[in-house]
């Protein structure tokens, strides 16, 4: 194990931030190569495209290292969800400047890496189906309720914590949340009527 | 008639777990070479900047212009303003070969001429 997994984040960033530490390109390093997979995963959820999620997190870290005092330590905020924000306000600009048919073939993606033929291919393909009708009503879903449910319900956020990522209260959030997974019950259902999910 | 969708027949709880098969694919495994190394460049490239002092110095460079030229001017500039205000008096003869000989070398014969005339009798 290196020595870096034993430093905290915060430690990792105050190295970071101090701009005369010769180390500091390391420490960068270090927290890049600990965080890719989960911001990779936090900006895949909210723009539902692995190359836009590529460009999403690389914009992030890279926005953090050439301006690592836009974090904070001394008001008390975990660095992953500072991160959080940045990258899910990154994910939105993205997302608002992409054309809205851009969002079909969401979730394809994911069905790409599932095996096909052998003898469960009925099954994989209502997998398939599944996956792909779930991403597409949830990546159907207005920004900031995906946010909301992405946040809590993906990232393991407490509801305080993701409150803070998007800038609301808590009551708020729990409203976004509610509407949200209203939303996609409502968006799921008409995916199955459109015959786009086969039943058990 | 009510239509029974999967949604539907699922309490709460089966729905949260249902959203939980929700997949994610992996993050390219260059992805954080990637970032680590353009993180390099830009810093390389902050590094290698020029001070404001070396900027200015450069542009000032820009202004500069060879030392032969700058004895032209200032020889036309200086004799050009004594003629004009007929303060030096300088016997002819002595001064225009002088004028001659530098202008020859530079090959600015149409400046000769010029000074030739200011200094005319």
């Amino acid at each position: 194990m290196s020595e870096t997994v034993e430093i905290s984040d915060e430690s990792l960033v105050a190295l970071i931030q101090d701009l005369r530490v010769n180390g500091r390109h390391e420490a960068f390093a270090a927290l890049v190569e600990r965080h890719t997979q989960m911001f990779f995963a936090a900006a895949y959820r909210m723009c539902g495209n692995s190359e836009e999620s590529e460009d999403v997190v690389q914009e992030a870290f890279l926005k953090f290292w050439n301006k690592p005092q836009g974090f904070d330590a001394s008001k008390g905020v975990k660095f992953t969800t500072w991160f959080y924000r940045v990258v899910t306000n990154l994910a939105i600009d993205h997302m608002r400047k992409k054309k809205p048919h851009l969002h079909h073939g969401a979730g394809d993606d994911v069905i790409a890496f599932m095996p096909d033929g052998g003898p469960l291919a009925d099954e994989v393909m209502a997998q398939d189906q599944e996956q792909s009708a779930l991403e597409a009503a949830i990546q159907d879903l207005p920004e900031r309720q995906k946010a909301a449910l992405n946040l809590c319900f993906y990232e393991g956020l407490s509801n305080k914590e993701a409150a803070e990522v998007l800038g609301v209260g808590v009551k708020a959030l729990e409203s976004l949340l509610m509407r949200a997974k209203a939303g996609l019950r409502e968006r799921f259902d008409r995916a199955e009527d459109k015959g786009e999910m086969q039943h058990g | 008639m009510v239509k029974n969708s999967k949604s539907d027949n699922m309490s709460e709880q089966q729905f949260d777990t249902f959203l939980k098969t929700r997949m994610v694919p992996r993050a390219p495994s260059n992805l954080s070479t990637r970032i680590i190394d353009q993180a390099r460049k830009d810093a390389d490239v902050q590094a290698n900047k020029p001070s404001l002092g070396s900027r200015l110095g450069q542009f000032l460079q820009g202004f500069a212009i060879p030392k032969p030229a700058y004895v032209l001017v200032a020889s036309v500039v200086i004799f050009a303003g004594v003629g004009a205000i007929g303060i030096v008096n300088i016997p002819p003869a002595e001064l225009p070969s002088e004028i001659y000989v530098m202008f020859e070398e530079s090959d600015d014969l149409a400046l000769a001429f010029y000074v030739d005339d200011i200094f005319e009798p």
